[in-house]
């Protein structure tokens, strides 16, 4: 759009001019992209942008890094998950941070799903009589975090398994870990109910 | 006869028209056309929580679009039927791109009155109801009360974005035995339990769109009692609710690009959905005797403490026999 384009010279016919200003009116009009709000009000145009909030992560957060993922710290039952023998916060008992960091779950490209799905996914162990997390005393609580190609079939109806991410690569790829989507952003409460015989278990924001 | 004179037409008419001409900023790209100028936000990264709604302007196919941003239940993306895919009948909402609005339904209508955010902007109650009109097309009563509100008026068409997962059905049957030659006084009861939709359709949920979320209908005492209503083999949750509205003064035609859209969501995390999806503990069937009178009577029994413990046996059994899931934040 150039305005020299409709600049006239004395003489100039008047009615091209303005066919050309209706035309280039015309192409004034302000549309909406992506990110942008435009309100039409009586008094003219007002123009917003979505605010840029950056950096929400809230618990179980997973960044895969190489082979492996890092999860942020998360509860169950206010209880802090052990991986790879370690608190997932990277601490010892005294609160003092391990000098190898806080630990990393292992990713193979094996526990996929044909359809490129695999998941990390919180895995507790339950008592068989009271359905509630096995914590036993002075000894860290049967709850980790996993890799898993499956939600719905755990090993036995005391063990509990709840994703916290997904990741997703393409059918075709078989040798890649995909990218992160994440489910979780709450600490956990979590409760069992048994049912036909069977407990079943449900983890609600804590 | 009144001459314009070239160097007015080049400053009092030209001069206003340049300053129209937008630039782009930090943040933003400008893109200039004939149709007009889109300004879009760029070199962002928002957070945006699951089922995050954005409704666009497509210019190129000339149509209201929105963008969901994935969610997941039960750790998998819905299916999005419809959604314009290659090579995918039904994609998955991790892959569906923009979704085109192609149900729309004026507001108000039936059963709903104008939100007081919108009456603010200049959106009328009518003082008749007009009709839905498909596709976008805004028929609205030209009766309006112009002395409540005195913005230029303006038209409002919504659409429904909603989630459903399908599930099986229990379905009570209840036949009246006429034991004694007095009808009514015995009732059979049984339940059916029917996976036919979970079945065809699958566990997994699915994103769908309307013009209006039919909300679940959930059977009253009567109706399981009855036996009379048919059970709808899916649970349903409402995700977003996208408004186009219209620029002042204009009241009919379809939505283009001088619309406004706002969106109102109902969820804001992943969810988890469960049912129960095994046959009911009392599927055998099972007879209530009465005490003499109609069923018309057991109807209305349990309100009027005549029945208390025939109404209770009863309640106990409908109460195991219902198979609505729940959706749950996770």
């Amino acid at each position: 759009m150039d305005i020299r384009d409709l600049l006239v010279r004395s003489g100039d016919p008047v009615l091209p001019a303005v066919n050309r200003l209706a035309l280039a009116q015309r192409a004034l009009r302000l549309l909406p992209g992506r990110g942008i709000l435009l309100s039409q009000m009586p008094g003219g145009v007002s123009v917003s942008a979505r605010s840029a909030v950056r950096g929400f992560s809230g618990a179980w957060a997973v960044a895969l890094s190489g082979r492996s993922a890092t999860i942020s710290l998360g509860f169950v039952d206010g209880l802090e998950p052990i991986l790879d023998g370690k608190l997932l916060s990277g601490v010892d008992a005294k609160g003092n941070p391990l000098p190898e960091g806080a630990p990393r779950l292992k990713l193979t490209p094996e526990e996929f799903t044909p359809a490129g799905k695999s998941w990390i996914a919180i895995r507790a162990e339950t008592d068989p009589e009271t359905g509630r997390i096995l914590a036993p005393k002075d000894q860290p609580p049967k709850l980790t975090l996993v890799q898993t190609k499956t939600l719905f079939s755990p090993e036995k109806d005391t063990v509990a398994l709840h994703a916290v991410a997904l990741l997703r690569r393409p059918a075709k790829d078989k040798q890649g870990l995909g990218t992160v989507h994440q489910i979780a952003f709450f600490d956990y409460q979590h409760r069992a109910a048994k049912q036909e015989g069977r407990w079943r278990h449900f983890f609600t924001p804590a | 006869m009144n001459f314009l004179l070239s160097r007015n037409w080049n400053t009092k008419v030209l001069e206003p028209h340049a300053q129209c001409i937008a630039r782009s900023g930090a943040r933003t790209h400008v893109s200039h056309s004939s149709e007009g100028q889109v300004i879009d936000l760029t070199g962002s990264a928002l957070w945006r929580h699951p089922w995050f709604t954005d409704p666009a302007w497509n210019p190129k196919q000339n149509r209201w679009e929105a963008t969901v941003n994935p969610g997941l239940v039960n750790g998998e993306d819905p299916l999005v039927p419809g959604a314009e895919i290659d090579g995918l009948d039904e994609p998955g909402l991790l892959d569906a791109k923009a979704l085109p609005l192609h149900r729309l339904r004026s507001v108000p209508g039936e059963e709903e009155r104008v939100d007081p955010y919108f009456a603010a902007l200049g959106v009328r109650e009518p003082e008749n109801p007009f009709s839905i009109s498909a596709l976008g097309r805004v028929t609205l009563d030209a009766t309006t009360r112009e002395d409540e509100n005195p913005l230029p008026p303006r038209a409002l068409v919504a659409m429904d974005f909603y989630l459903t997962v399908a599930r099986a059905t229990y379905e009570p049957q209840v036949s009246v035995v006429d034991a004694s030659g007095t009808s009514g006084q015995v009732v059979d009861y049984s339940v059916t339990f029917n996976t036919d939709n979970l079945r065809r359709v699958g566990p997994r949920a699915r994103l769908m769109q309307a013009a209006k979320f039919p909300a679940p209908r959930i059977p009253t005492f009567q109706d399981r009692l009855a036996g009379d209503y048919q059970a709808e083999g899916e649970d349903r949750q409402l995700v977003s609710t996208v408004y186009l509205l219209s620029p002042p003064n204009q009241l009919a035609g379809e939505p283009d690009a001088t619309w406004t859209p706002y969106v109102r969501h109902a969820i804001f995390w992943n969810l988890a959905h469960a049912a129960r999806n095994l046959p009911p503990q009392n599927a055998k069937p099972q007879r209530f005797q009465g005490t003499g009178l109609p069923l018309a009577d057991m109807l209305i029994g349990p309100w009027l403490a005549l029945q208390n413990e025939l109404y209770q046996k009863v309640l106990n059994a409908f109460n195991t026999t219902s198979n609505e899931g729940r959706f749950w934040t996770v």
